[in-house]
């Protein structure tokens, strides 16, 4: 069951809301927790009891952390308690990897006939969430929870659980445990963001992957501009797909009477590779930025590090060295994060360059553009720098997409050596890779619709204003986006279901 | 208090008001994408199939529900041939339990069948999801969803238009499988120790099929047709269960196939994995069937009843369409 499907939309949902919402204020903290699980039982089925004993092991080691004051003590149960989760994690969600590795170094022609894990749903989103209470309670930033239920609840929480975002224990544990009933306002504003969530994945992002899942799947006989544009949509495609199943999970959250973070602001207005990843997946940049790069770039032994390097008369590298490292970390981190494989870590890497190009050629740049009198605050130049990142970021989507990974440099070549604009027009190519003309005019107008909310998004709270409307307009709204889904979504007959990317991870 | 109740008032006829203009809308919009004639051009899916509610009001007495498996397997003009009973096969490709009960809903529109025989290998399908079920449901009420697509194709012109089903199919709804691929594979139907587990939401959803078929007097004959891929001893043991549980007529023609119905493995399937019966295959299943149906269900014979003139036309249509195939493959 995932957040697009009717069965969660039109049934689960409700009979969980309308549960909730009749149930005494003191019992809906486990109302949600029963849902949570409920929904955790028909993602992941028997899986729900692992999920279930990783929680109480969590809940376990947060109280051992609490009531011991010794520093050592404290510091062996917290890295005892992460191996564990990462030990778990790689168990469940390497299994076959490390099973193909083994294969493929000892020649073995036959499969062992291991049979799979079953990976519990959310696995990656929700060890992270409790790595980050550990340590939060490690570093003093959170009290550990009592009550198991209520740390369930915050590691459970059925919104969040499939594509996250990740969240701090101070910021949504209260508010889940002792969750009020939101006001009209609130639960239509929460019912729009539904919709336009809806939207997002199922016109837009479902359609775009006919196209981008055909082009890529003969990619070895696409021509440059077909990948060029399988590329491009699949940017926007990811960006729709992710940013409208986070969409609809911070709506149902506020049903609820929770609010979410939001994991998305605008990202293709970004115009650094570091600014983009502050703008995309903004949790997930978060997490990496307060749990790998800060502990690592403050630890004692790199602090130790960069005094050596200092007496030894290297100051600039004392102060770039322990920066870079820390970067290496979180990309590494980040990386393989999104899963199985070497391609996950030279997607890590190819950002962990680019970051660090970006800290190292910053201040040789401001100089040169100073020699030259180049101002750097316009918006010719803010454009320019737009381009650039979103060009990064192009590459680093075919990195992310490509089915092999020996296909990237193939892709790559390709796209610069064999562009030809009337590839696009001859037959068998644009028309021909699942989408007729209907399907890219949804798409244009869809796209375009997505980057004015954006762009509306810039100046003001567009949910906010949208509130202050009338309700004839906000009514409007919501039954344009509902009808919308229901004729232009990509679903039904001659469609294949399109789980959520992220939902994999 | 007085307040809060007015508010909660207020706030409950909005949503309910919503609700109906949603509701309203949908309703329009069904009407508006909804085909306007019964054929492929018109944009009705799987019209060979659906062409039933071109007949003549309840002049089908029996008709085959279930998937691809289904609509290669069963030739209602051999059985019109052999037994003059006027059948029609309705199943279609990746059909699921709940699609059946959609279609079942749309043959009760137009005729009231005293026979269903359903090919139970559906039972089995992995597309049949609580979403898929759901979603059945929701193209039953609004049709927009099953037909949403037609908003590429679809013409000002065309949406004034009355609905107008003309498209006769000749075949009854059969799909002729024309390709003669040996199947080489292992034999099939290998005991097996336990029968495989139905899924629950299936399972409810056959006994809503049953209990729709009783309301309606109509009597149910679960019956496999060969099929290597999808079939074997532990769904035969499963379906077995089942129908000894409800108290159906259970035919398994996996079994002993050469002995029943002179099955040929190297001539009789359409695809090397035995998945679908070619047009040879689905003569001889339903050759078997009107012996059976004969000797066991007491269905009329219409062959020289004057209101059926048109199958005996469409009969001697299909006839010559099997002598060309036979030529064309050098068995004449």
């Amino acid at each position: 069951m995932t957040y697009t499907t009717p069965v969660f939309l039109l049934a689960f949902l409700p009979a969980a809301y309308a549960v909730w919402w009749f149930s005494p204020a003191r019992f809906r903290g486990y109302v949600l927790l029963a849902a949570s699980l409920v929904f955790y039982w028909f993602c992941s089925g028997r899986m729900t009891l692992a999920f279930v004993l990783t929680g109480l092991l969590v809940w376990a080691a947060g109280l051992q952390m609490e009531r011991t004051g010794n520093a050592g003590r404290r510091q062996c149960i917290l890295a005892s308690a992460v191996i564990l989760l990462t030990a778990l994690l790689l168990i469940f969600k390497y299994s076959v990897f490390f099973e193909t590795a083994l294969r493929t170094v000892f020649h073995f022609r036959e499969a062992s006939g291991m049979e799979p894990l079953l990976v519990p749903a959310g696995i990656s989103f929700y060890t992270l969430n409790a790595i980050g209470y550990l340590a939060d309670l490690y570093y003093g930033r959170a009290k550990a929870m009592h009550n198991p239920a209520r740390l369930l609840l915050w590691l459970s929480f059925f919104p969040q659980i499939i594509e996250g975002p990740f969240v701090r224990c101070n910021e949504t544990s209260a508010a889940l445990w002792n969750s009020e009933r939101p006001d009209y306002q609130h639960r239509i504003m929460a019912f729009q963001l539904i919709c336009w969530g809806l939207f997002k994945k199922r016109v837009l992002a479902d359609r775009a992957e006919i196209f981008t899942r055909t082009v890529f799947a003969a990619s070895g006989s696409s021509s440059g501009m077909m990948l060029l544009i399988a590329a491009l949509l699949y940017t926007l495609q990811l960006y729709a797909d992710f940013s409208g199943c986070i969409d609809i999970a911070r709506g149902a959250a506020e049903l609820f009477g929770v609010r979410l973070p939001p994991n998305f602001q605008q990202p293709f207005s970004a115009r650094s590779v570091a600014e983009f990843w502050r703008r995309w997946h903004m949790s997930l940049g978060a997490w990496t930025r307060d749990y790998v790069f800060y502990p690592l770039l403050l630890s004692r032994p790199m602090q130790k590090f960069c005094l050596r390097l200092q007496n030894r008369n290297w100051a600039g590298l004392a102060r770039i060295a322990p920066l870079i490292t820390a970067l290496f970390a979180a990309w590494m981190v980040t990386g393989l994060w999104h899963g199985i494989g070497f391609k996950y870590f030279v997607y890590g890497m190819y950002y962990f360059l680019l970051s660090a190009a970006g800290i190292l050629l910053e201040t040789p740049a401001a100089r040169f553009c100073a020699a030259v009198k180049l101002n750097r605050d316009t918006p010719f130049w803010y454009g320019i720098q737009r381009i650039r990142t979103f060009g990064f970021v192009l590459i680093g989507m075919i990195l992310f997409r490509v089915n092999r990974l020996s296909d990237y440099p193939v892709i790559l070549v390709r796209i610069c050596t064999d562009l030809h604009i009337k590839d696009l027009f001859r037959a068998g190519t644009l028309l021909n890779a699942g989408l007729d003309r209907g399907d890219w005019l949804v798409l244009a107008a869809g796209f375009a619709v997505l980057a004015a909310a954006g762009h509306l998004q810039m100046r003001t709270a567009v949910r906010s204003a949208l509130a202050r409307r009338p309700a004839a307009v906000q009514w409007g709204v919501e039954l344009l986006l509902l009808l919308a889904v229901v004729v232009f979504g990509a679903y039904g007959h001659g469609y294949l279901p399109v789980s959520p990317i992220y939902g994999q991870f | 208090m007085h307040t809060d109740q007015q508010r909660f008032w207020r706030h409950s006829i909005r949503t309910g008001c919503f609700l109906l203009l949603v509701t309203s809308l949908l309703l329009a919009l069904s009407w508006v994408f909804a085909p306007r004639g019964n054929d492929a051009g018109s944009g009705t899916r799987h019209a060979e199939q659906r062409a039933f509610s071109a007949e003549r009001r309840n002049s089908i007495d029996l008709f085959f529900l279930g998937d691809s498996s289904a609509f290669a397997g069963f030739s209602p003009l051999e059985l019109w041939q052999k037994s003059g009973i006027a059948s029609w096969v309705a199943a279609e490709p990746d059909e699921t339990m709940s699609g059946v009960e959609t279609m079942l809903k749309q043959v009760l529109k137009t005729q009231h069948p005293k026979m269903i025989v359903l090919e139970p290998s559906l039972l089995f399908s992995s597309s049949e999801t609580a979403s898929r079920i759901l979603i059945s449901r929701m193209k039953d009420a609004f049709s927009v969803f099953e037909y949403h697509d037609r908003w590429k194709t679809i013409r000002l012109q065309e949406i004034l238009q009355p609905q107008d089903a003309a498209y006769h199919n000749h075949r009854k709804g059969q799909h002729l499988y024309t390709d003669e691929i040996a199947y080489q594979g292992k034999e099939w139907m290998v005991p097996s120790g336990q029968p495989e587990s139905i899924r629950l939401a299936v399972s409810a959803e056959l006994r809503s099929f049953l209990d729709t078929c009783r309301q309606n007097h109509i009597r149910v004959v679960l019956m496999n047709v060969p099929n290597a891929s999808a079939w074997n001893s532990a769904r035969h043991d499963a379906v077995q269960k089942l129908a000894d549980q409800y108290q159906i007529p259970y035919i398994d023609l996996n079994l002993n196939r050469e002995a029943r119905l002179g099955l040929d493995a190297d001539t009789d399937f359409a695809d090397r994995y035995g998945q679908h019966l070619n047009y040879r295959g689905a003569g001889k299943v339903t050759r078997f069937l009107a012996r059976w149906l004969q000797a066991n269900a007491n269905l009329p014979d219409h062959r020289s009843d004057r209101r059926y003139r048109q199958w005996n036309d469409d009969n001697l249509r299909y006839r010559q369409e099997l002598e060309a195939l036979d030529t064309a493959s050098g068995r004449n």
